[in-house]
C-alpha cells in the first residue's frame, strides 16, 4: 500500500509543483498590478494610474508602463505631476550569486511638471514651511541603505522632459528641459560592493529650443567626507527664449543673443572650489515698457554690454569668472542634493552674474535710475556662488 | 526738464564708463569651461575628477575611438574626448537604445566590446 503511495507520489508532488509555477507565471502579472495599484491607492497627497505591469522570473524584471502620478485633489484636464511611457527595473543575477543586491533601472519618456505656486494666504506659508521641515526622501532612503546592501550599477533615463513654470509671476514664465538623457552608475552603498570606480552622474539636455546642456560628476561615494568632482555646460541658449522671465524679472527684453556658461567644480575633503564663466554673445537690450526709466534703463544696459565686449564681429562676447567656494565638511550633508545644488547654483549664478549689467528692479532697497546706472555700469563684482543653502539646511534639520 | 536731467546723469555715467573700459573684465577669448584641463582628486580613494577623461587609463579615449571607428563612425583617433567623438557615442548610444549622453559610461563600453575594467581607473575598493 505504502509503495503503491509513493508510486504515485513520485510524479503528483513534481507536477504539482510545475503547476504551481505555471499558475504563478500565468498569474503574476496580474499580482504585480494588483500590488502595484494598492501602493498606488497608499500614496498620501498623489493618485496613480498606469495601463500595465510586467514581471520576469527569468529575468528577475519589472516593467510599469505609462506610470501617471497626480497630485491631489485631481481635476479635469489637470497633466499628470509625472508621466513615464516605461519603468524597467530587474536585478542582476551576478550580483545576486554572491549574495548582495544588484540592479538596474531604466525610465524611457519621463515628464515632470513642476509649479512654483505663491503663497496664497499667511497660514499657507507656515504650513509650506512645516512641510519643508519633514524628512525628504532622501533620508528615508538613507535609512533603507543602511538596512540593505544595495547596488545600482545603471541608473538612466532616455528621453525625459521637465518643465518648470513659475506661478509667482502674472505672466507664468517657464523653463522647458528636454530631450534629457542622464546615466547613474556605481551607485553603491556597502564597501564590499565597491569595485573601485567612482559614481558617475552624466546628464545631456535641452534647455528651451537652443540651450545645450552637459553634465558631468564623479563621486567617491564611500568617502568620509563629500568627496566629488564634475563640469556643467550651458551652451548657445538664445536669450529671446526666456523672454517671459526677462520681461517679468526686469521689465526689458532681449531680441537677439545668446547666452551660455560653463562651471567646473572640485570637492576635496570636504572643501569646495570651482568657478563658472557665463557668457553673453551678440546681445541686444529693448524695453519692453515703455515708460521713460525703463528705456533708460534698456538704453544704459545696452550702453554697457556694447562697453564690455571684446568686439570681435559675429561674436561680441562679454564673460566673467565667478569663483565658487564653499566649506562642506559636515558628514552629515547629503552628497546628491548637494551636487544639484551646486550645479544648479552655478548656472542661477552664471545667468545672474551675465545679467548684472541688468539694472534689476528687485533691488535689495529702493535704488533710483542713478544708482541703478553706476550699478549697470560698474564693474562684475558678482559673490561667489553660493553652494550649500540646501545643504546646510539639511544638516541643520537633522539636528 | 526732469528727463532732461536724467539724459545728462546717463551721458555722466556713459562717460565714466567709457573712462575705465581699460579695466573692463577680460572679454570672452576663450570660451571654454574655466578649468577646461580635467583635474583629479589625487587623494580619493576612487579615481574622482572634473571630467569624463578623468576617470579613464591613458590611452582609453583612442581606445573607444578605434572601435567606434570598426562600427563605421569616422572619426579621428586623437585620444581627446571632443565633440566629434561624443556626437559618434551620441549616434552609437541612440542606436543601442541607451541614454544618449555622449558619455562612454560602462554599459556603453560593453556594447562596444570594450572591458570597462581595463581601461577605466580603478581605486581602492576599500573605504578610507
Amino acid at each position: 500500500m505504502a509503495k503503491h503511495w509513493y508510486g504515485k507520489a513520485r510524479y503528483i508532488v513534481p507536477l504539482t509543483l510545475v503547476a504551481l509555477f505555471f499558475a504563478l507565471w500565468i498569474t503574476a502579472d496580474r499580482l504585480a498590478s494588483w500590488a502595484t495599484r494598492h501602493e498606488l491607492d497608499n500614496m498620501k497627497d498623489f493618485r496613480g494610474d498606469f495601463s500595465s505591469v510586467h514581471v520576469s522570473f527569468f529575468r528577475l524584471s519589472y516593467n510599469i508602463s505609462n506610470l501617471k502620478i497626480f497630485e491631489e485633489p485631481v481635476h479635469a484636464g489637470k497633466p499628470p505631476l509625472l508621466f513615464a511611457q516605461s519603468i524597467d527595473a530587474h536585478l542582476l543575477w551576478k550580483e545576486l550569486i554572491r549574495f548582495h543586491l544588484g540592479a538596474q533601472l531604466k525610465i524611457t519618456k519621463m515628464k515632470a511638471d513642476i509649479d512654483i505656486e505663491p503663497y496664497k494666504t499667511p497660514k499657507e506659508r507656515v504650513a509650506k514651511e512645516i512641510i519643508k521641515q519633514l524628512p525628504p526622501p532622501w533620508k528615508v532612503a538613507a535609512q533603507l541603505r543602511s538596512l540593505i546592501p544595495f547596488r545600482v550599477e545603471r541608473m538612466e533615463f532616455v528621453d525625459a522632459e521637465i518643465e518648470v513654470v513659475d506661478r509667482r509671476e502674472p505672466n507664468a514664465p517657464s523653463i522647458w528641459i528636454h530631450d534629457g538623457q542622464s546615466t547613474l552608475e556605481n551607485f553603491v552603498t556597502r564597501e564590499k560592493l565597491t569595485s573601485g570606480h567612482p559614481a558617475t552622474l552624466a546628464i545631456r539636455a535641452m534647455v528651451q529650443r537652443s540651450g545645450k546642456l552637459d553634465v558631468f560628476v564623479s563621486a567617491d561615494l564611500l568617502a568620509p567626507v563629500l568627496t566629488f568632482a564634475g563640469e556643467a555646460r550651458l551652451q548657445k541658449l538664445k536669450l529671446d527664449e526666456l523672454y517671459e522671465f526677462l520681461v517679468a524679472k526686469t521689465g526689458m527684453k532681449i531680441p537677439s543673443g545668446t547666452f551660455s556658461t560653463f562651471a567646473s567644480f572640485k570637492c576635496n575633503r570636504g572643501h569646495l572650489v570651482g568657478a563658472v564663466k557665463p557668457v553673453l554673445e551678440n546681445v541686444k537690450i529693448r524695453a519692453e515698457n515703455q515708460d521713460l526709466g525703463t528705456k533708460i534703463k534698456a538704453v544704459l544696459a545696452d550702453t554697457a554690454i556694447k562697453i564690455f565686449s571684446d568686439r570681435v564681429p559675429g561674436r561680441n562676447a562679454v564673460a566673467a569668472l565667478i569663483p565658487i567656494d564653499g566649506d562642506l565638511q559636515n558628514p552629515k550633508i547629503e552628497l546628491w542634493p548637494t551636487v544639484l545644488s551646486v550645479v544648479r547654483n552655478s548656472f542661477v549664478e552664471g545667468l545672474a552674474s551675465g545679467m548684472t549689467n541688468l539694472p534689476l528692479p528687485e533691488a535689495n532697497h529702493k535704488e533710483g535710475v542713478v544708482r541703478q546706472a553706476r550699478r549697470a555700469l560698474g564693474h562684475d563684482s558678482s559673490p561667489p556662488v553660493k553652494v550649500e543653502p540646501e545643504a546646510k539646511k539639511t544638516s541643520e534639520d537633522k539636528k | 526738464m526732469k528727463q532732461l536731467i536724467w539724459i545728462a546723469l546717463f551721458a555722466g555715467a556713459c562717460a565714466h564708463a567709457k573712462h575705465t573700459e581699460g579695466a573692463a573684465p577680460s572679454p570672452a577669448a576663450d570660451q571654454k569651461a574655466p578649468a577646461a584641463q580635467s583635474t583629479r582628486i589625487a587623494s580619493a580613494a576612487r579615481p574622482v575628477g572634473t571630467s569624463p577623461k578623468s576617470i579613464f587609463e591613458p590611452g582609453a579615449i583612442e581606445k573607444i575611438q578605434s572601435r567606434l571607428n570598426t562600427r563605421g563612425y569616422s572619426i579621428k583617433e586623437n585620444g581627446q574626448l571632443d565633440d566629434a567623438t561624443r556626437d559618434a557615442l551620441i549616434k552609437f548610444q541612440r542606436g543601442e537604445k541607451l541614454a544618449a549622453t555622449g558619455m562612454p559610461d560602462a554599459e556603453t563600453l560593453r556594447r562596444l566590446k570594450v572591458d570597462p575594467d581595463s581601461i577605466m581607473r580603478k581605486g581602492s575598493t576599500t573605504a578610507r
